[in-house]
């Protein structure tokens, strides 16, 4: 239970690595958006090389990659088929009973699974895989700042996932060791129907409130101790400075925005029709 | 305002529990000085915890004086600020380790409480490297907390103290749930930070060698103060110590239970190693008559 790893960071000395998070914040939202502007395959073959770019810079293990896009396989194949019948056009390939398939629904169907693709890939590249929680975290405490006009909570918000960052690990050991005890005294969490097998959660959760309320009510004196009044006049010990290689990061996937509107317009091929 | 660092007069608290008043303090006076290290002795229940938190303005206290780093804290309309101010001086290590650790990396932990006052950046990097650097956590500061050993995470606690220069530290038990090396770990800490800083030390706990090391020892009894004197008066009754509910220190169960056989030992050991010369020195002395 040593290395209770929350997200997907993965640790590596990469120019991605490197990048301030705030900043990557704004890139994986603007690379998001360059994903659905890409409309006919010049643009898609664009999207795929700044991928395959970004797997190479980023010095992540292939296989922890291909991981990211396991949970959205399901989604990916809903898509594809959907996108496969429903699409009309001129040129039709198949048909039988009802079921039609068009060469624009093939492409239609191929496009939306490289925008998927990217749009899982990317994200993860620029933001979970190379940002550890708490940068992101400090990155979306700064990123919202300017909503404290609006009387936001946005310190608290972070100081909520901080702490949530710090207990879930912990969490998840006493849990374990719950149901380690629960075990040893014949509770079978394996066994019965749907109703048995939440009835047997009982035993575990009481224990894990419980103990939980005591945590925080703990955690919360602790703070007050250490002179914790919340977010006004508090300093930080880190203050993050954006650097030219952030500028640089940013002027290029901008580029690479204005090239992808560029490739929908005067590029060849099938453009998708949504 | 009073002299004493830590000035307490006839100090009543007490607790309600379904109605019933049930008394915890019941009338206790001492007095520390600035740079002293005292360790509170007594059973469970016998109020130390309590004390603990009423020096610090956790608890507030419901009738006689209770003066703390210059504050009233007797001052039933002692308002928030001056707590705060309190706290500023006042450090105060809990029982368990991780619920006092804020943040998952070691230094972020540790620029909590500097953070909090308000302090500029710079001095924050500053005072969480010489923190560290006092409980011997340098090579740490990176870490993630939850991959630390219960006394590592203690010194971690006790650097989030010392990074907000408290001159008091208040141990509730802070040892407890250690094991023998966290234990000696986090004591060693605390008496160098006594020794080399002057930080006032007062440490609850129920644990005998760890009071032996201290300047002076109280020992406490039913919400009273039963004895108040250096380890080796106190350890030299051992009647009073079963009074109180606390074991007997083995060599002083020992050295008392060989006098009272007619051996004849000087003095008052507290470490095993003093013990173990003493009825050396006593068995020889006996072999060459």
């Amino acid at each position: 239970m040593k290395t209770v790893s929350l997200g997907q960071y993965y640790p590596a000395a990469s120019p991605l690595h490197r990048l301030d998070a705030r900043m990557k914040v704004c890139l994986s939202i603007l690379f998001i958006v360059c994903t659905f502007l890409a409309k006919n395959i010049c643009a898609f073959a664009a999207l795929v090389a700044a991928m395959l770019i970004l797997v190479a810079l980023s010095r992540i293990p292939l296989r922890l990659i291909l991981r990211a896009v396991r949970p959205v396989l399901f989604i990916m194949v809903f898509t594809a088929v959907v996108n496969l019948f429903v699409t009309k056009g001129e040129n039709l390939l198949f048909s039988w009973w009802k079921l039609q398939i068009f060469r624009e629904g093939i492409y239609n169907a191929s496009f939306m699974l490289v925008r998927i693709i990217t749009l899982v890939v990317g994200s993860s590249l620029l933001l979970t895989y190379t940002t550890t929680p708490i940068q992101l975290t400090d990155a979306i405490e700064s990123l919202l700042s300017p909503l404290r006009v609006f009387r936001l909570p946005v310190h608290e918000f972070a100081m909520m996932m901080t702490i949530a960052l710090r207990f879930i690990p912990l969490l998840s050991e006493e849990t374990a060791k719950i149901m380690n005890a629960q075990r040893a005294r014949g509770v079978d969490f394996s066994v019965g129907g749907p109703v048995r097998r939440v009835q047997s959660l009982v035993p575990i959760l009481i224990p894990l409130f419980v103990s939980s309320f005591r945590r925080a009510d703990e955690l919360a004196t602790a703070m007050e101790c250490r002179c914790y009044r919340g977010g006004k006049g508090r300093t930080k010990m880190t203050i993050p400075h954006l650097h030219a290689r952030d500028g640089v990061a940013l002027v290029l996937l901008l580029l690479f925005g204005t090239g992808i509107v560029l490739l929908n317009r005067y590029g060849y091929g099938y453009t998708m029709t949504r | 305002m009073s002299e004493s660092f830590i000035h307490v007069k006839d100090l009543v608290a007490a607790y309600e529990e379904n109605g019933v008043n049930v008394p915890v303090l019941r009338g206790i006076s001492l007095d520390i000085e600035k740079g002293e290290y005292v360790a509170v002795l007594g059973h469970n229940g016998s109020g130390k915890s309590t004390l603990a938190k009423l020096l610090n303005g956790i608890l507030a206290p419901d009738a006689g004086e209770l003066f703390v780093a210059g504050h009233d804290l007797s001052n039933p309309e002692i308002d928030e600020d001056e707590i705060y101010a309190l706290r500023r001086e006042v450090g105060m290590v809990f029982q368990n380790p991780d619920n006092q650790l804020v943040a998952t990396i070691v230094e972020e932990d540790v620029a909590f409480g500097p953070e909090n006052l308000g302090v500029p950046s710079a001095e924050i990097r500053e005072r969480v490297d010489r923190a560290l650097a006092l409980v011997g956590m340098s090579d740490y500061a990176a870490a993630d907390t939850n991959c630390l050993s219960g006394g590592q995470k203690q010194r971690v606690a006790i650097a989030g103290l010392i990074a907000m220069s408290p001159s008091l530290m208040i141990c509730d038990e802070a040892t407890a749930m250690l094991d023998p090396i966290g234990r000696r770990e986090v004591i060693e800490t605390l008496e160098n930070l006594n020794r080399d800083q002057g930080v006032t030390v007062v440490m609850i706990t129920h644990y005998m060698n760890e009071a032996a090391r201290a300047d002076r020892v109280i020992v406490l009894d039913d919400g009273k103060i039963l004895a108040d004197g250096t380890p080796r008066e106190i350890f030299s009754q051992p009647e009073m110590l079963r009074a109180a509910g606390l074991d007997v220190p083995q060599c002083t169960a020992l050295t008392h239970a060989l006098r009272a056989r007619g051996i004849d030992l000087p003095g008052e050991p507290l470490s095993e190693e003093e013990c173990a010369e003493i009825v050396c020195r006593a068995w020889r002395e006996r072999w060459t008559k």
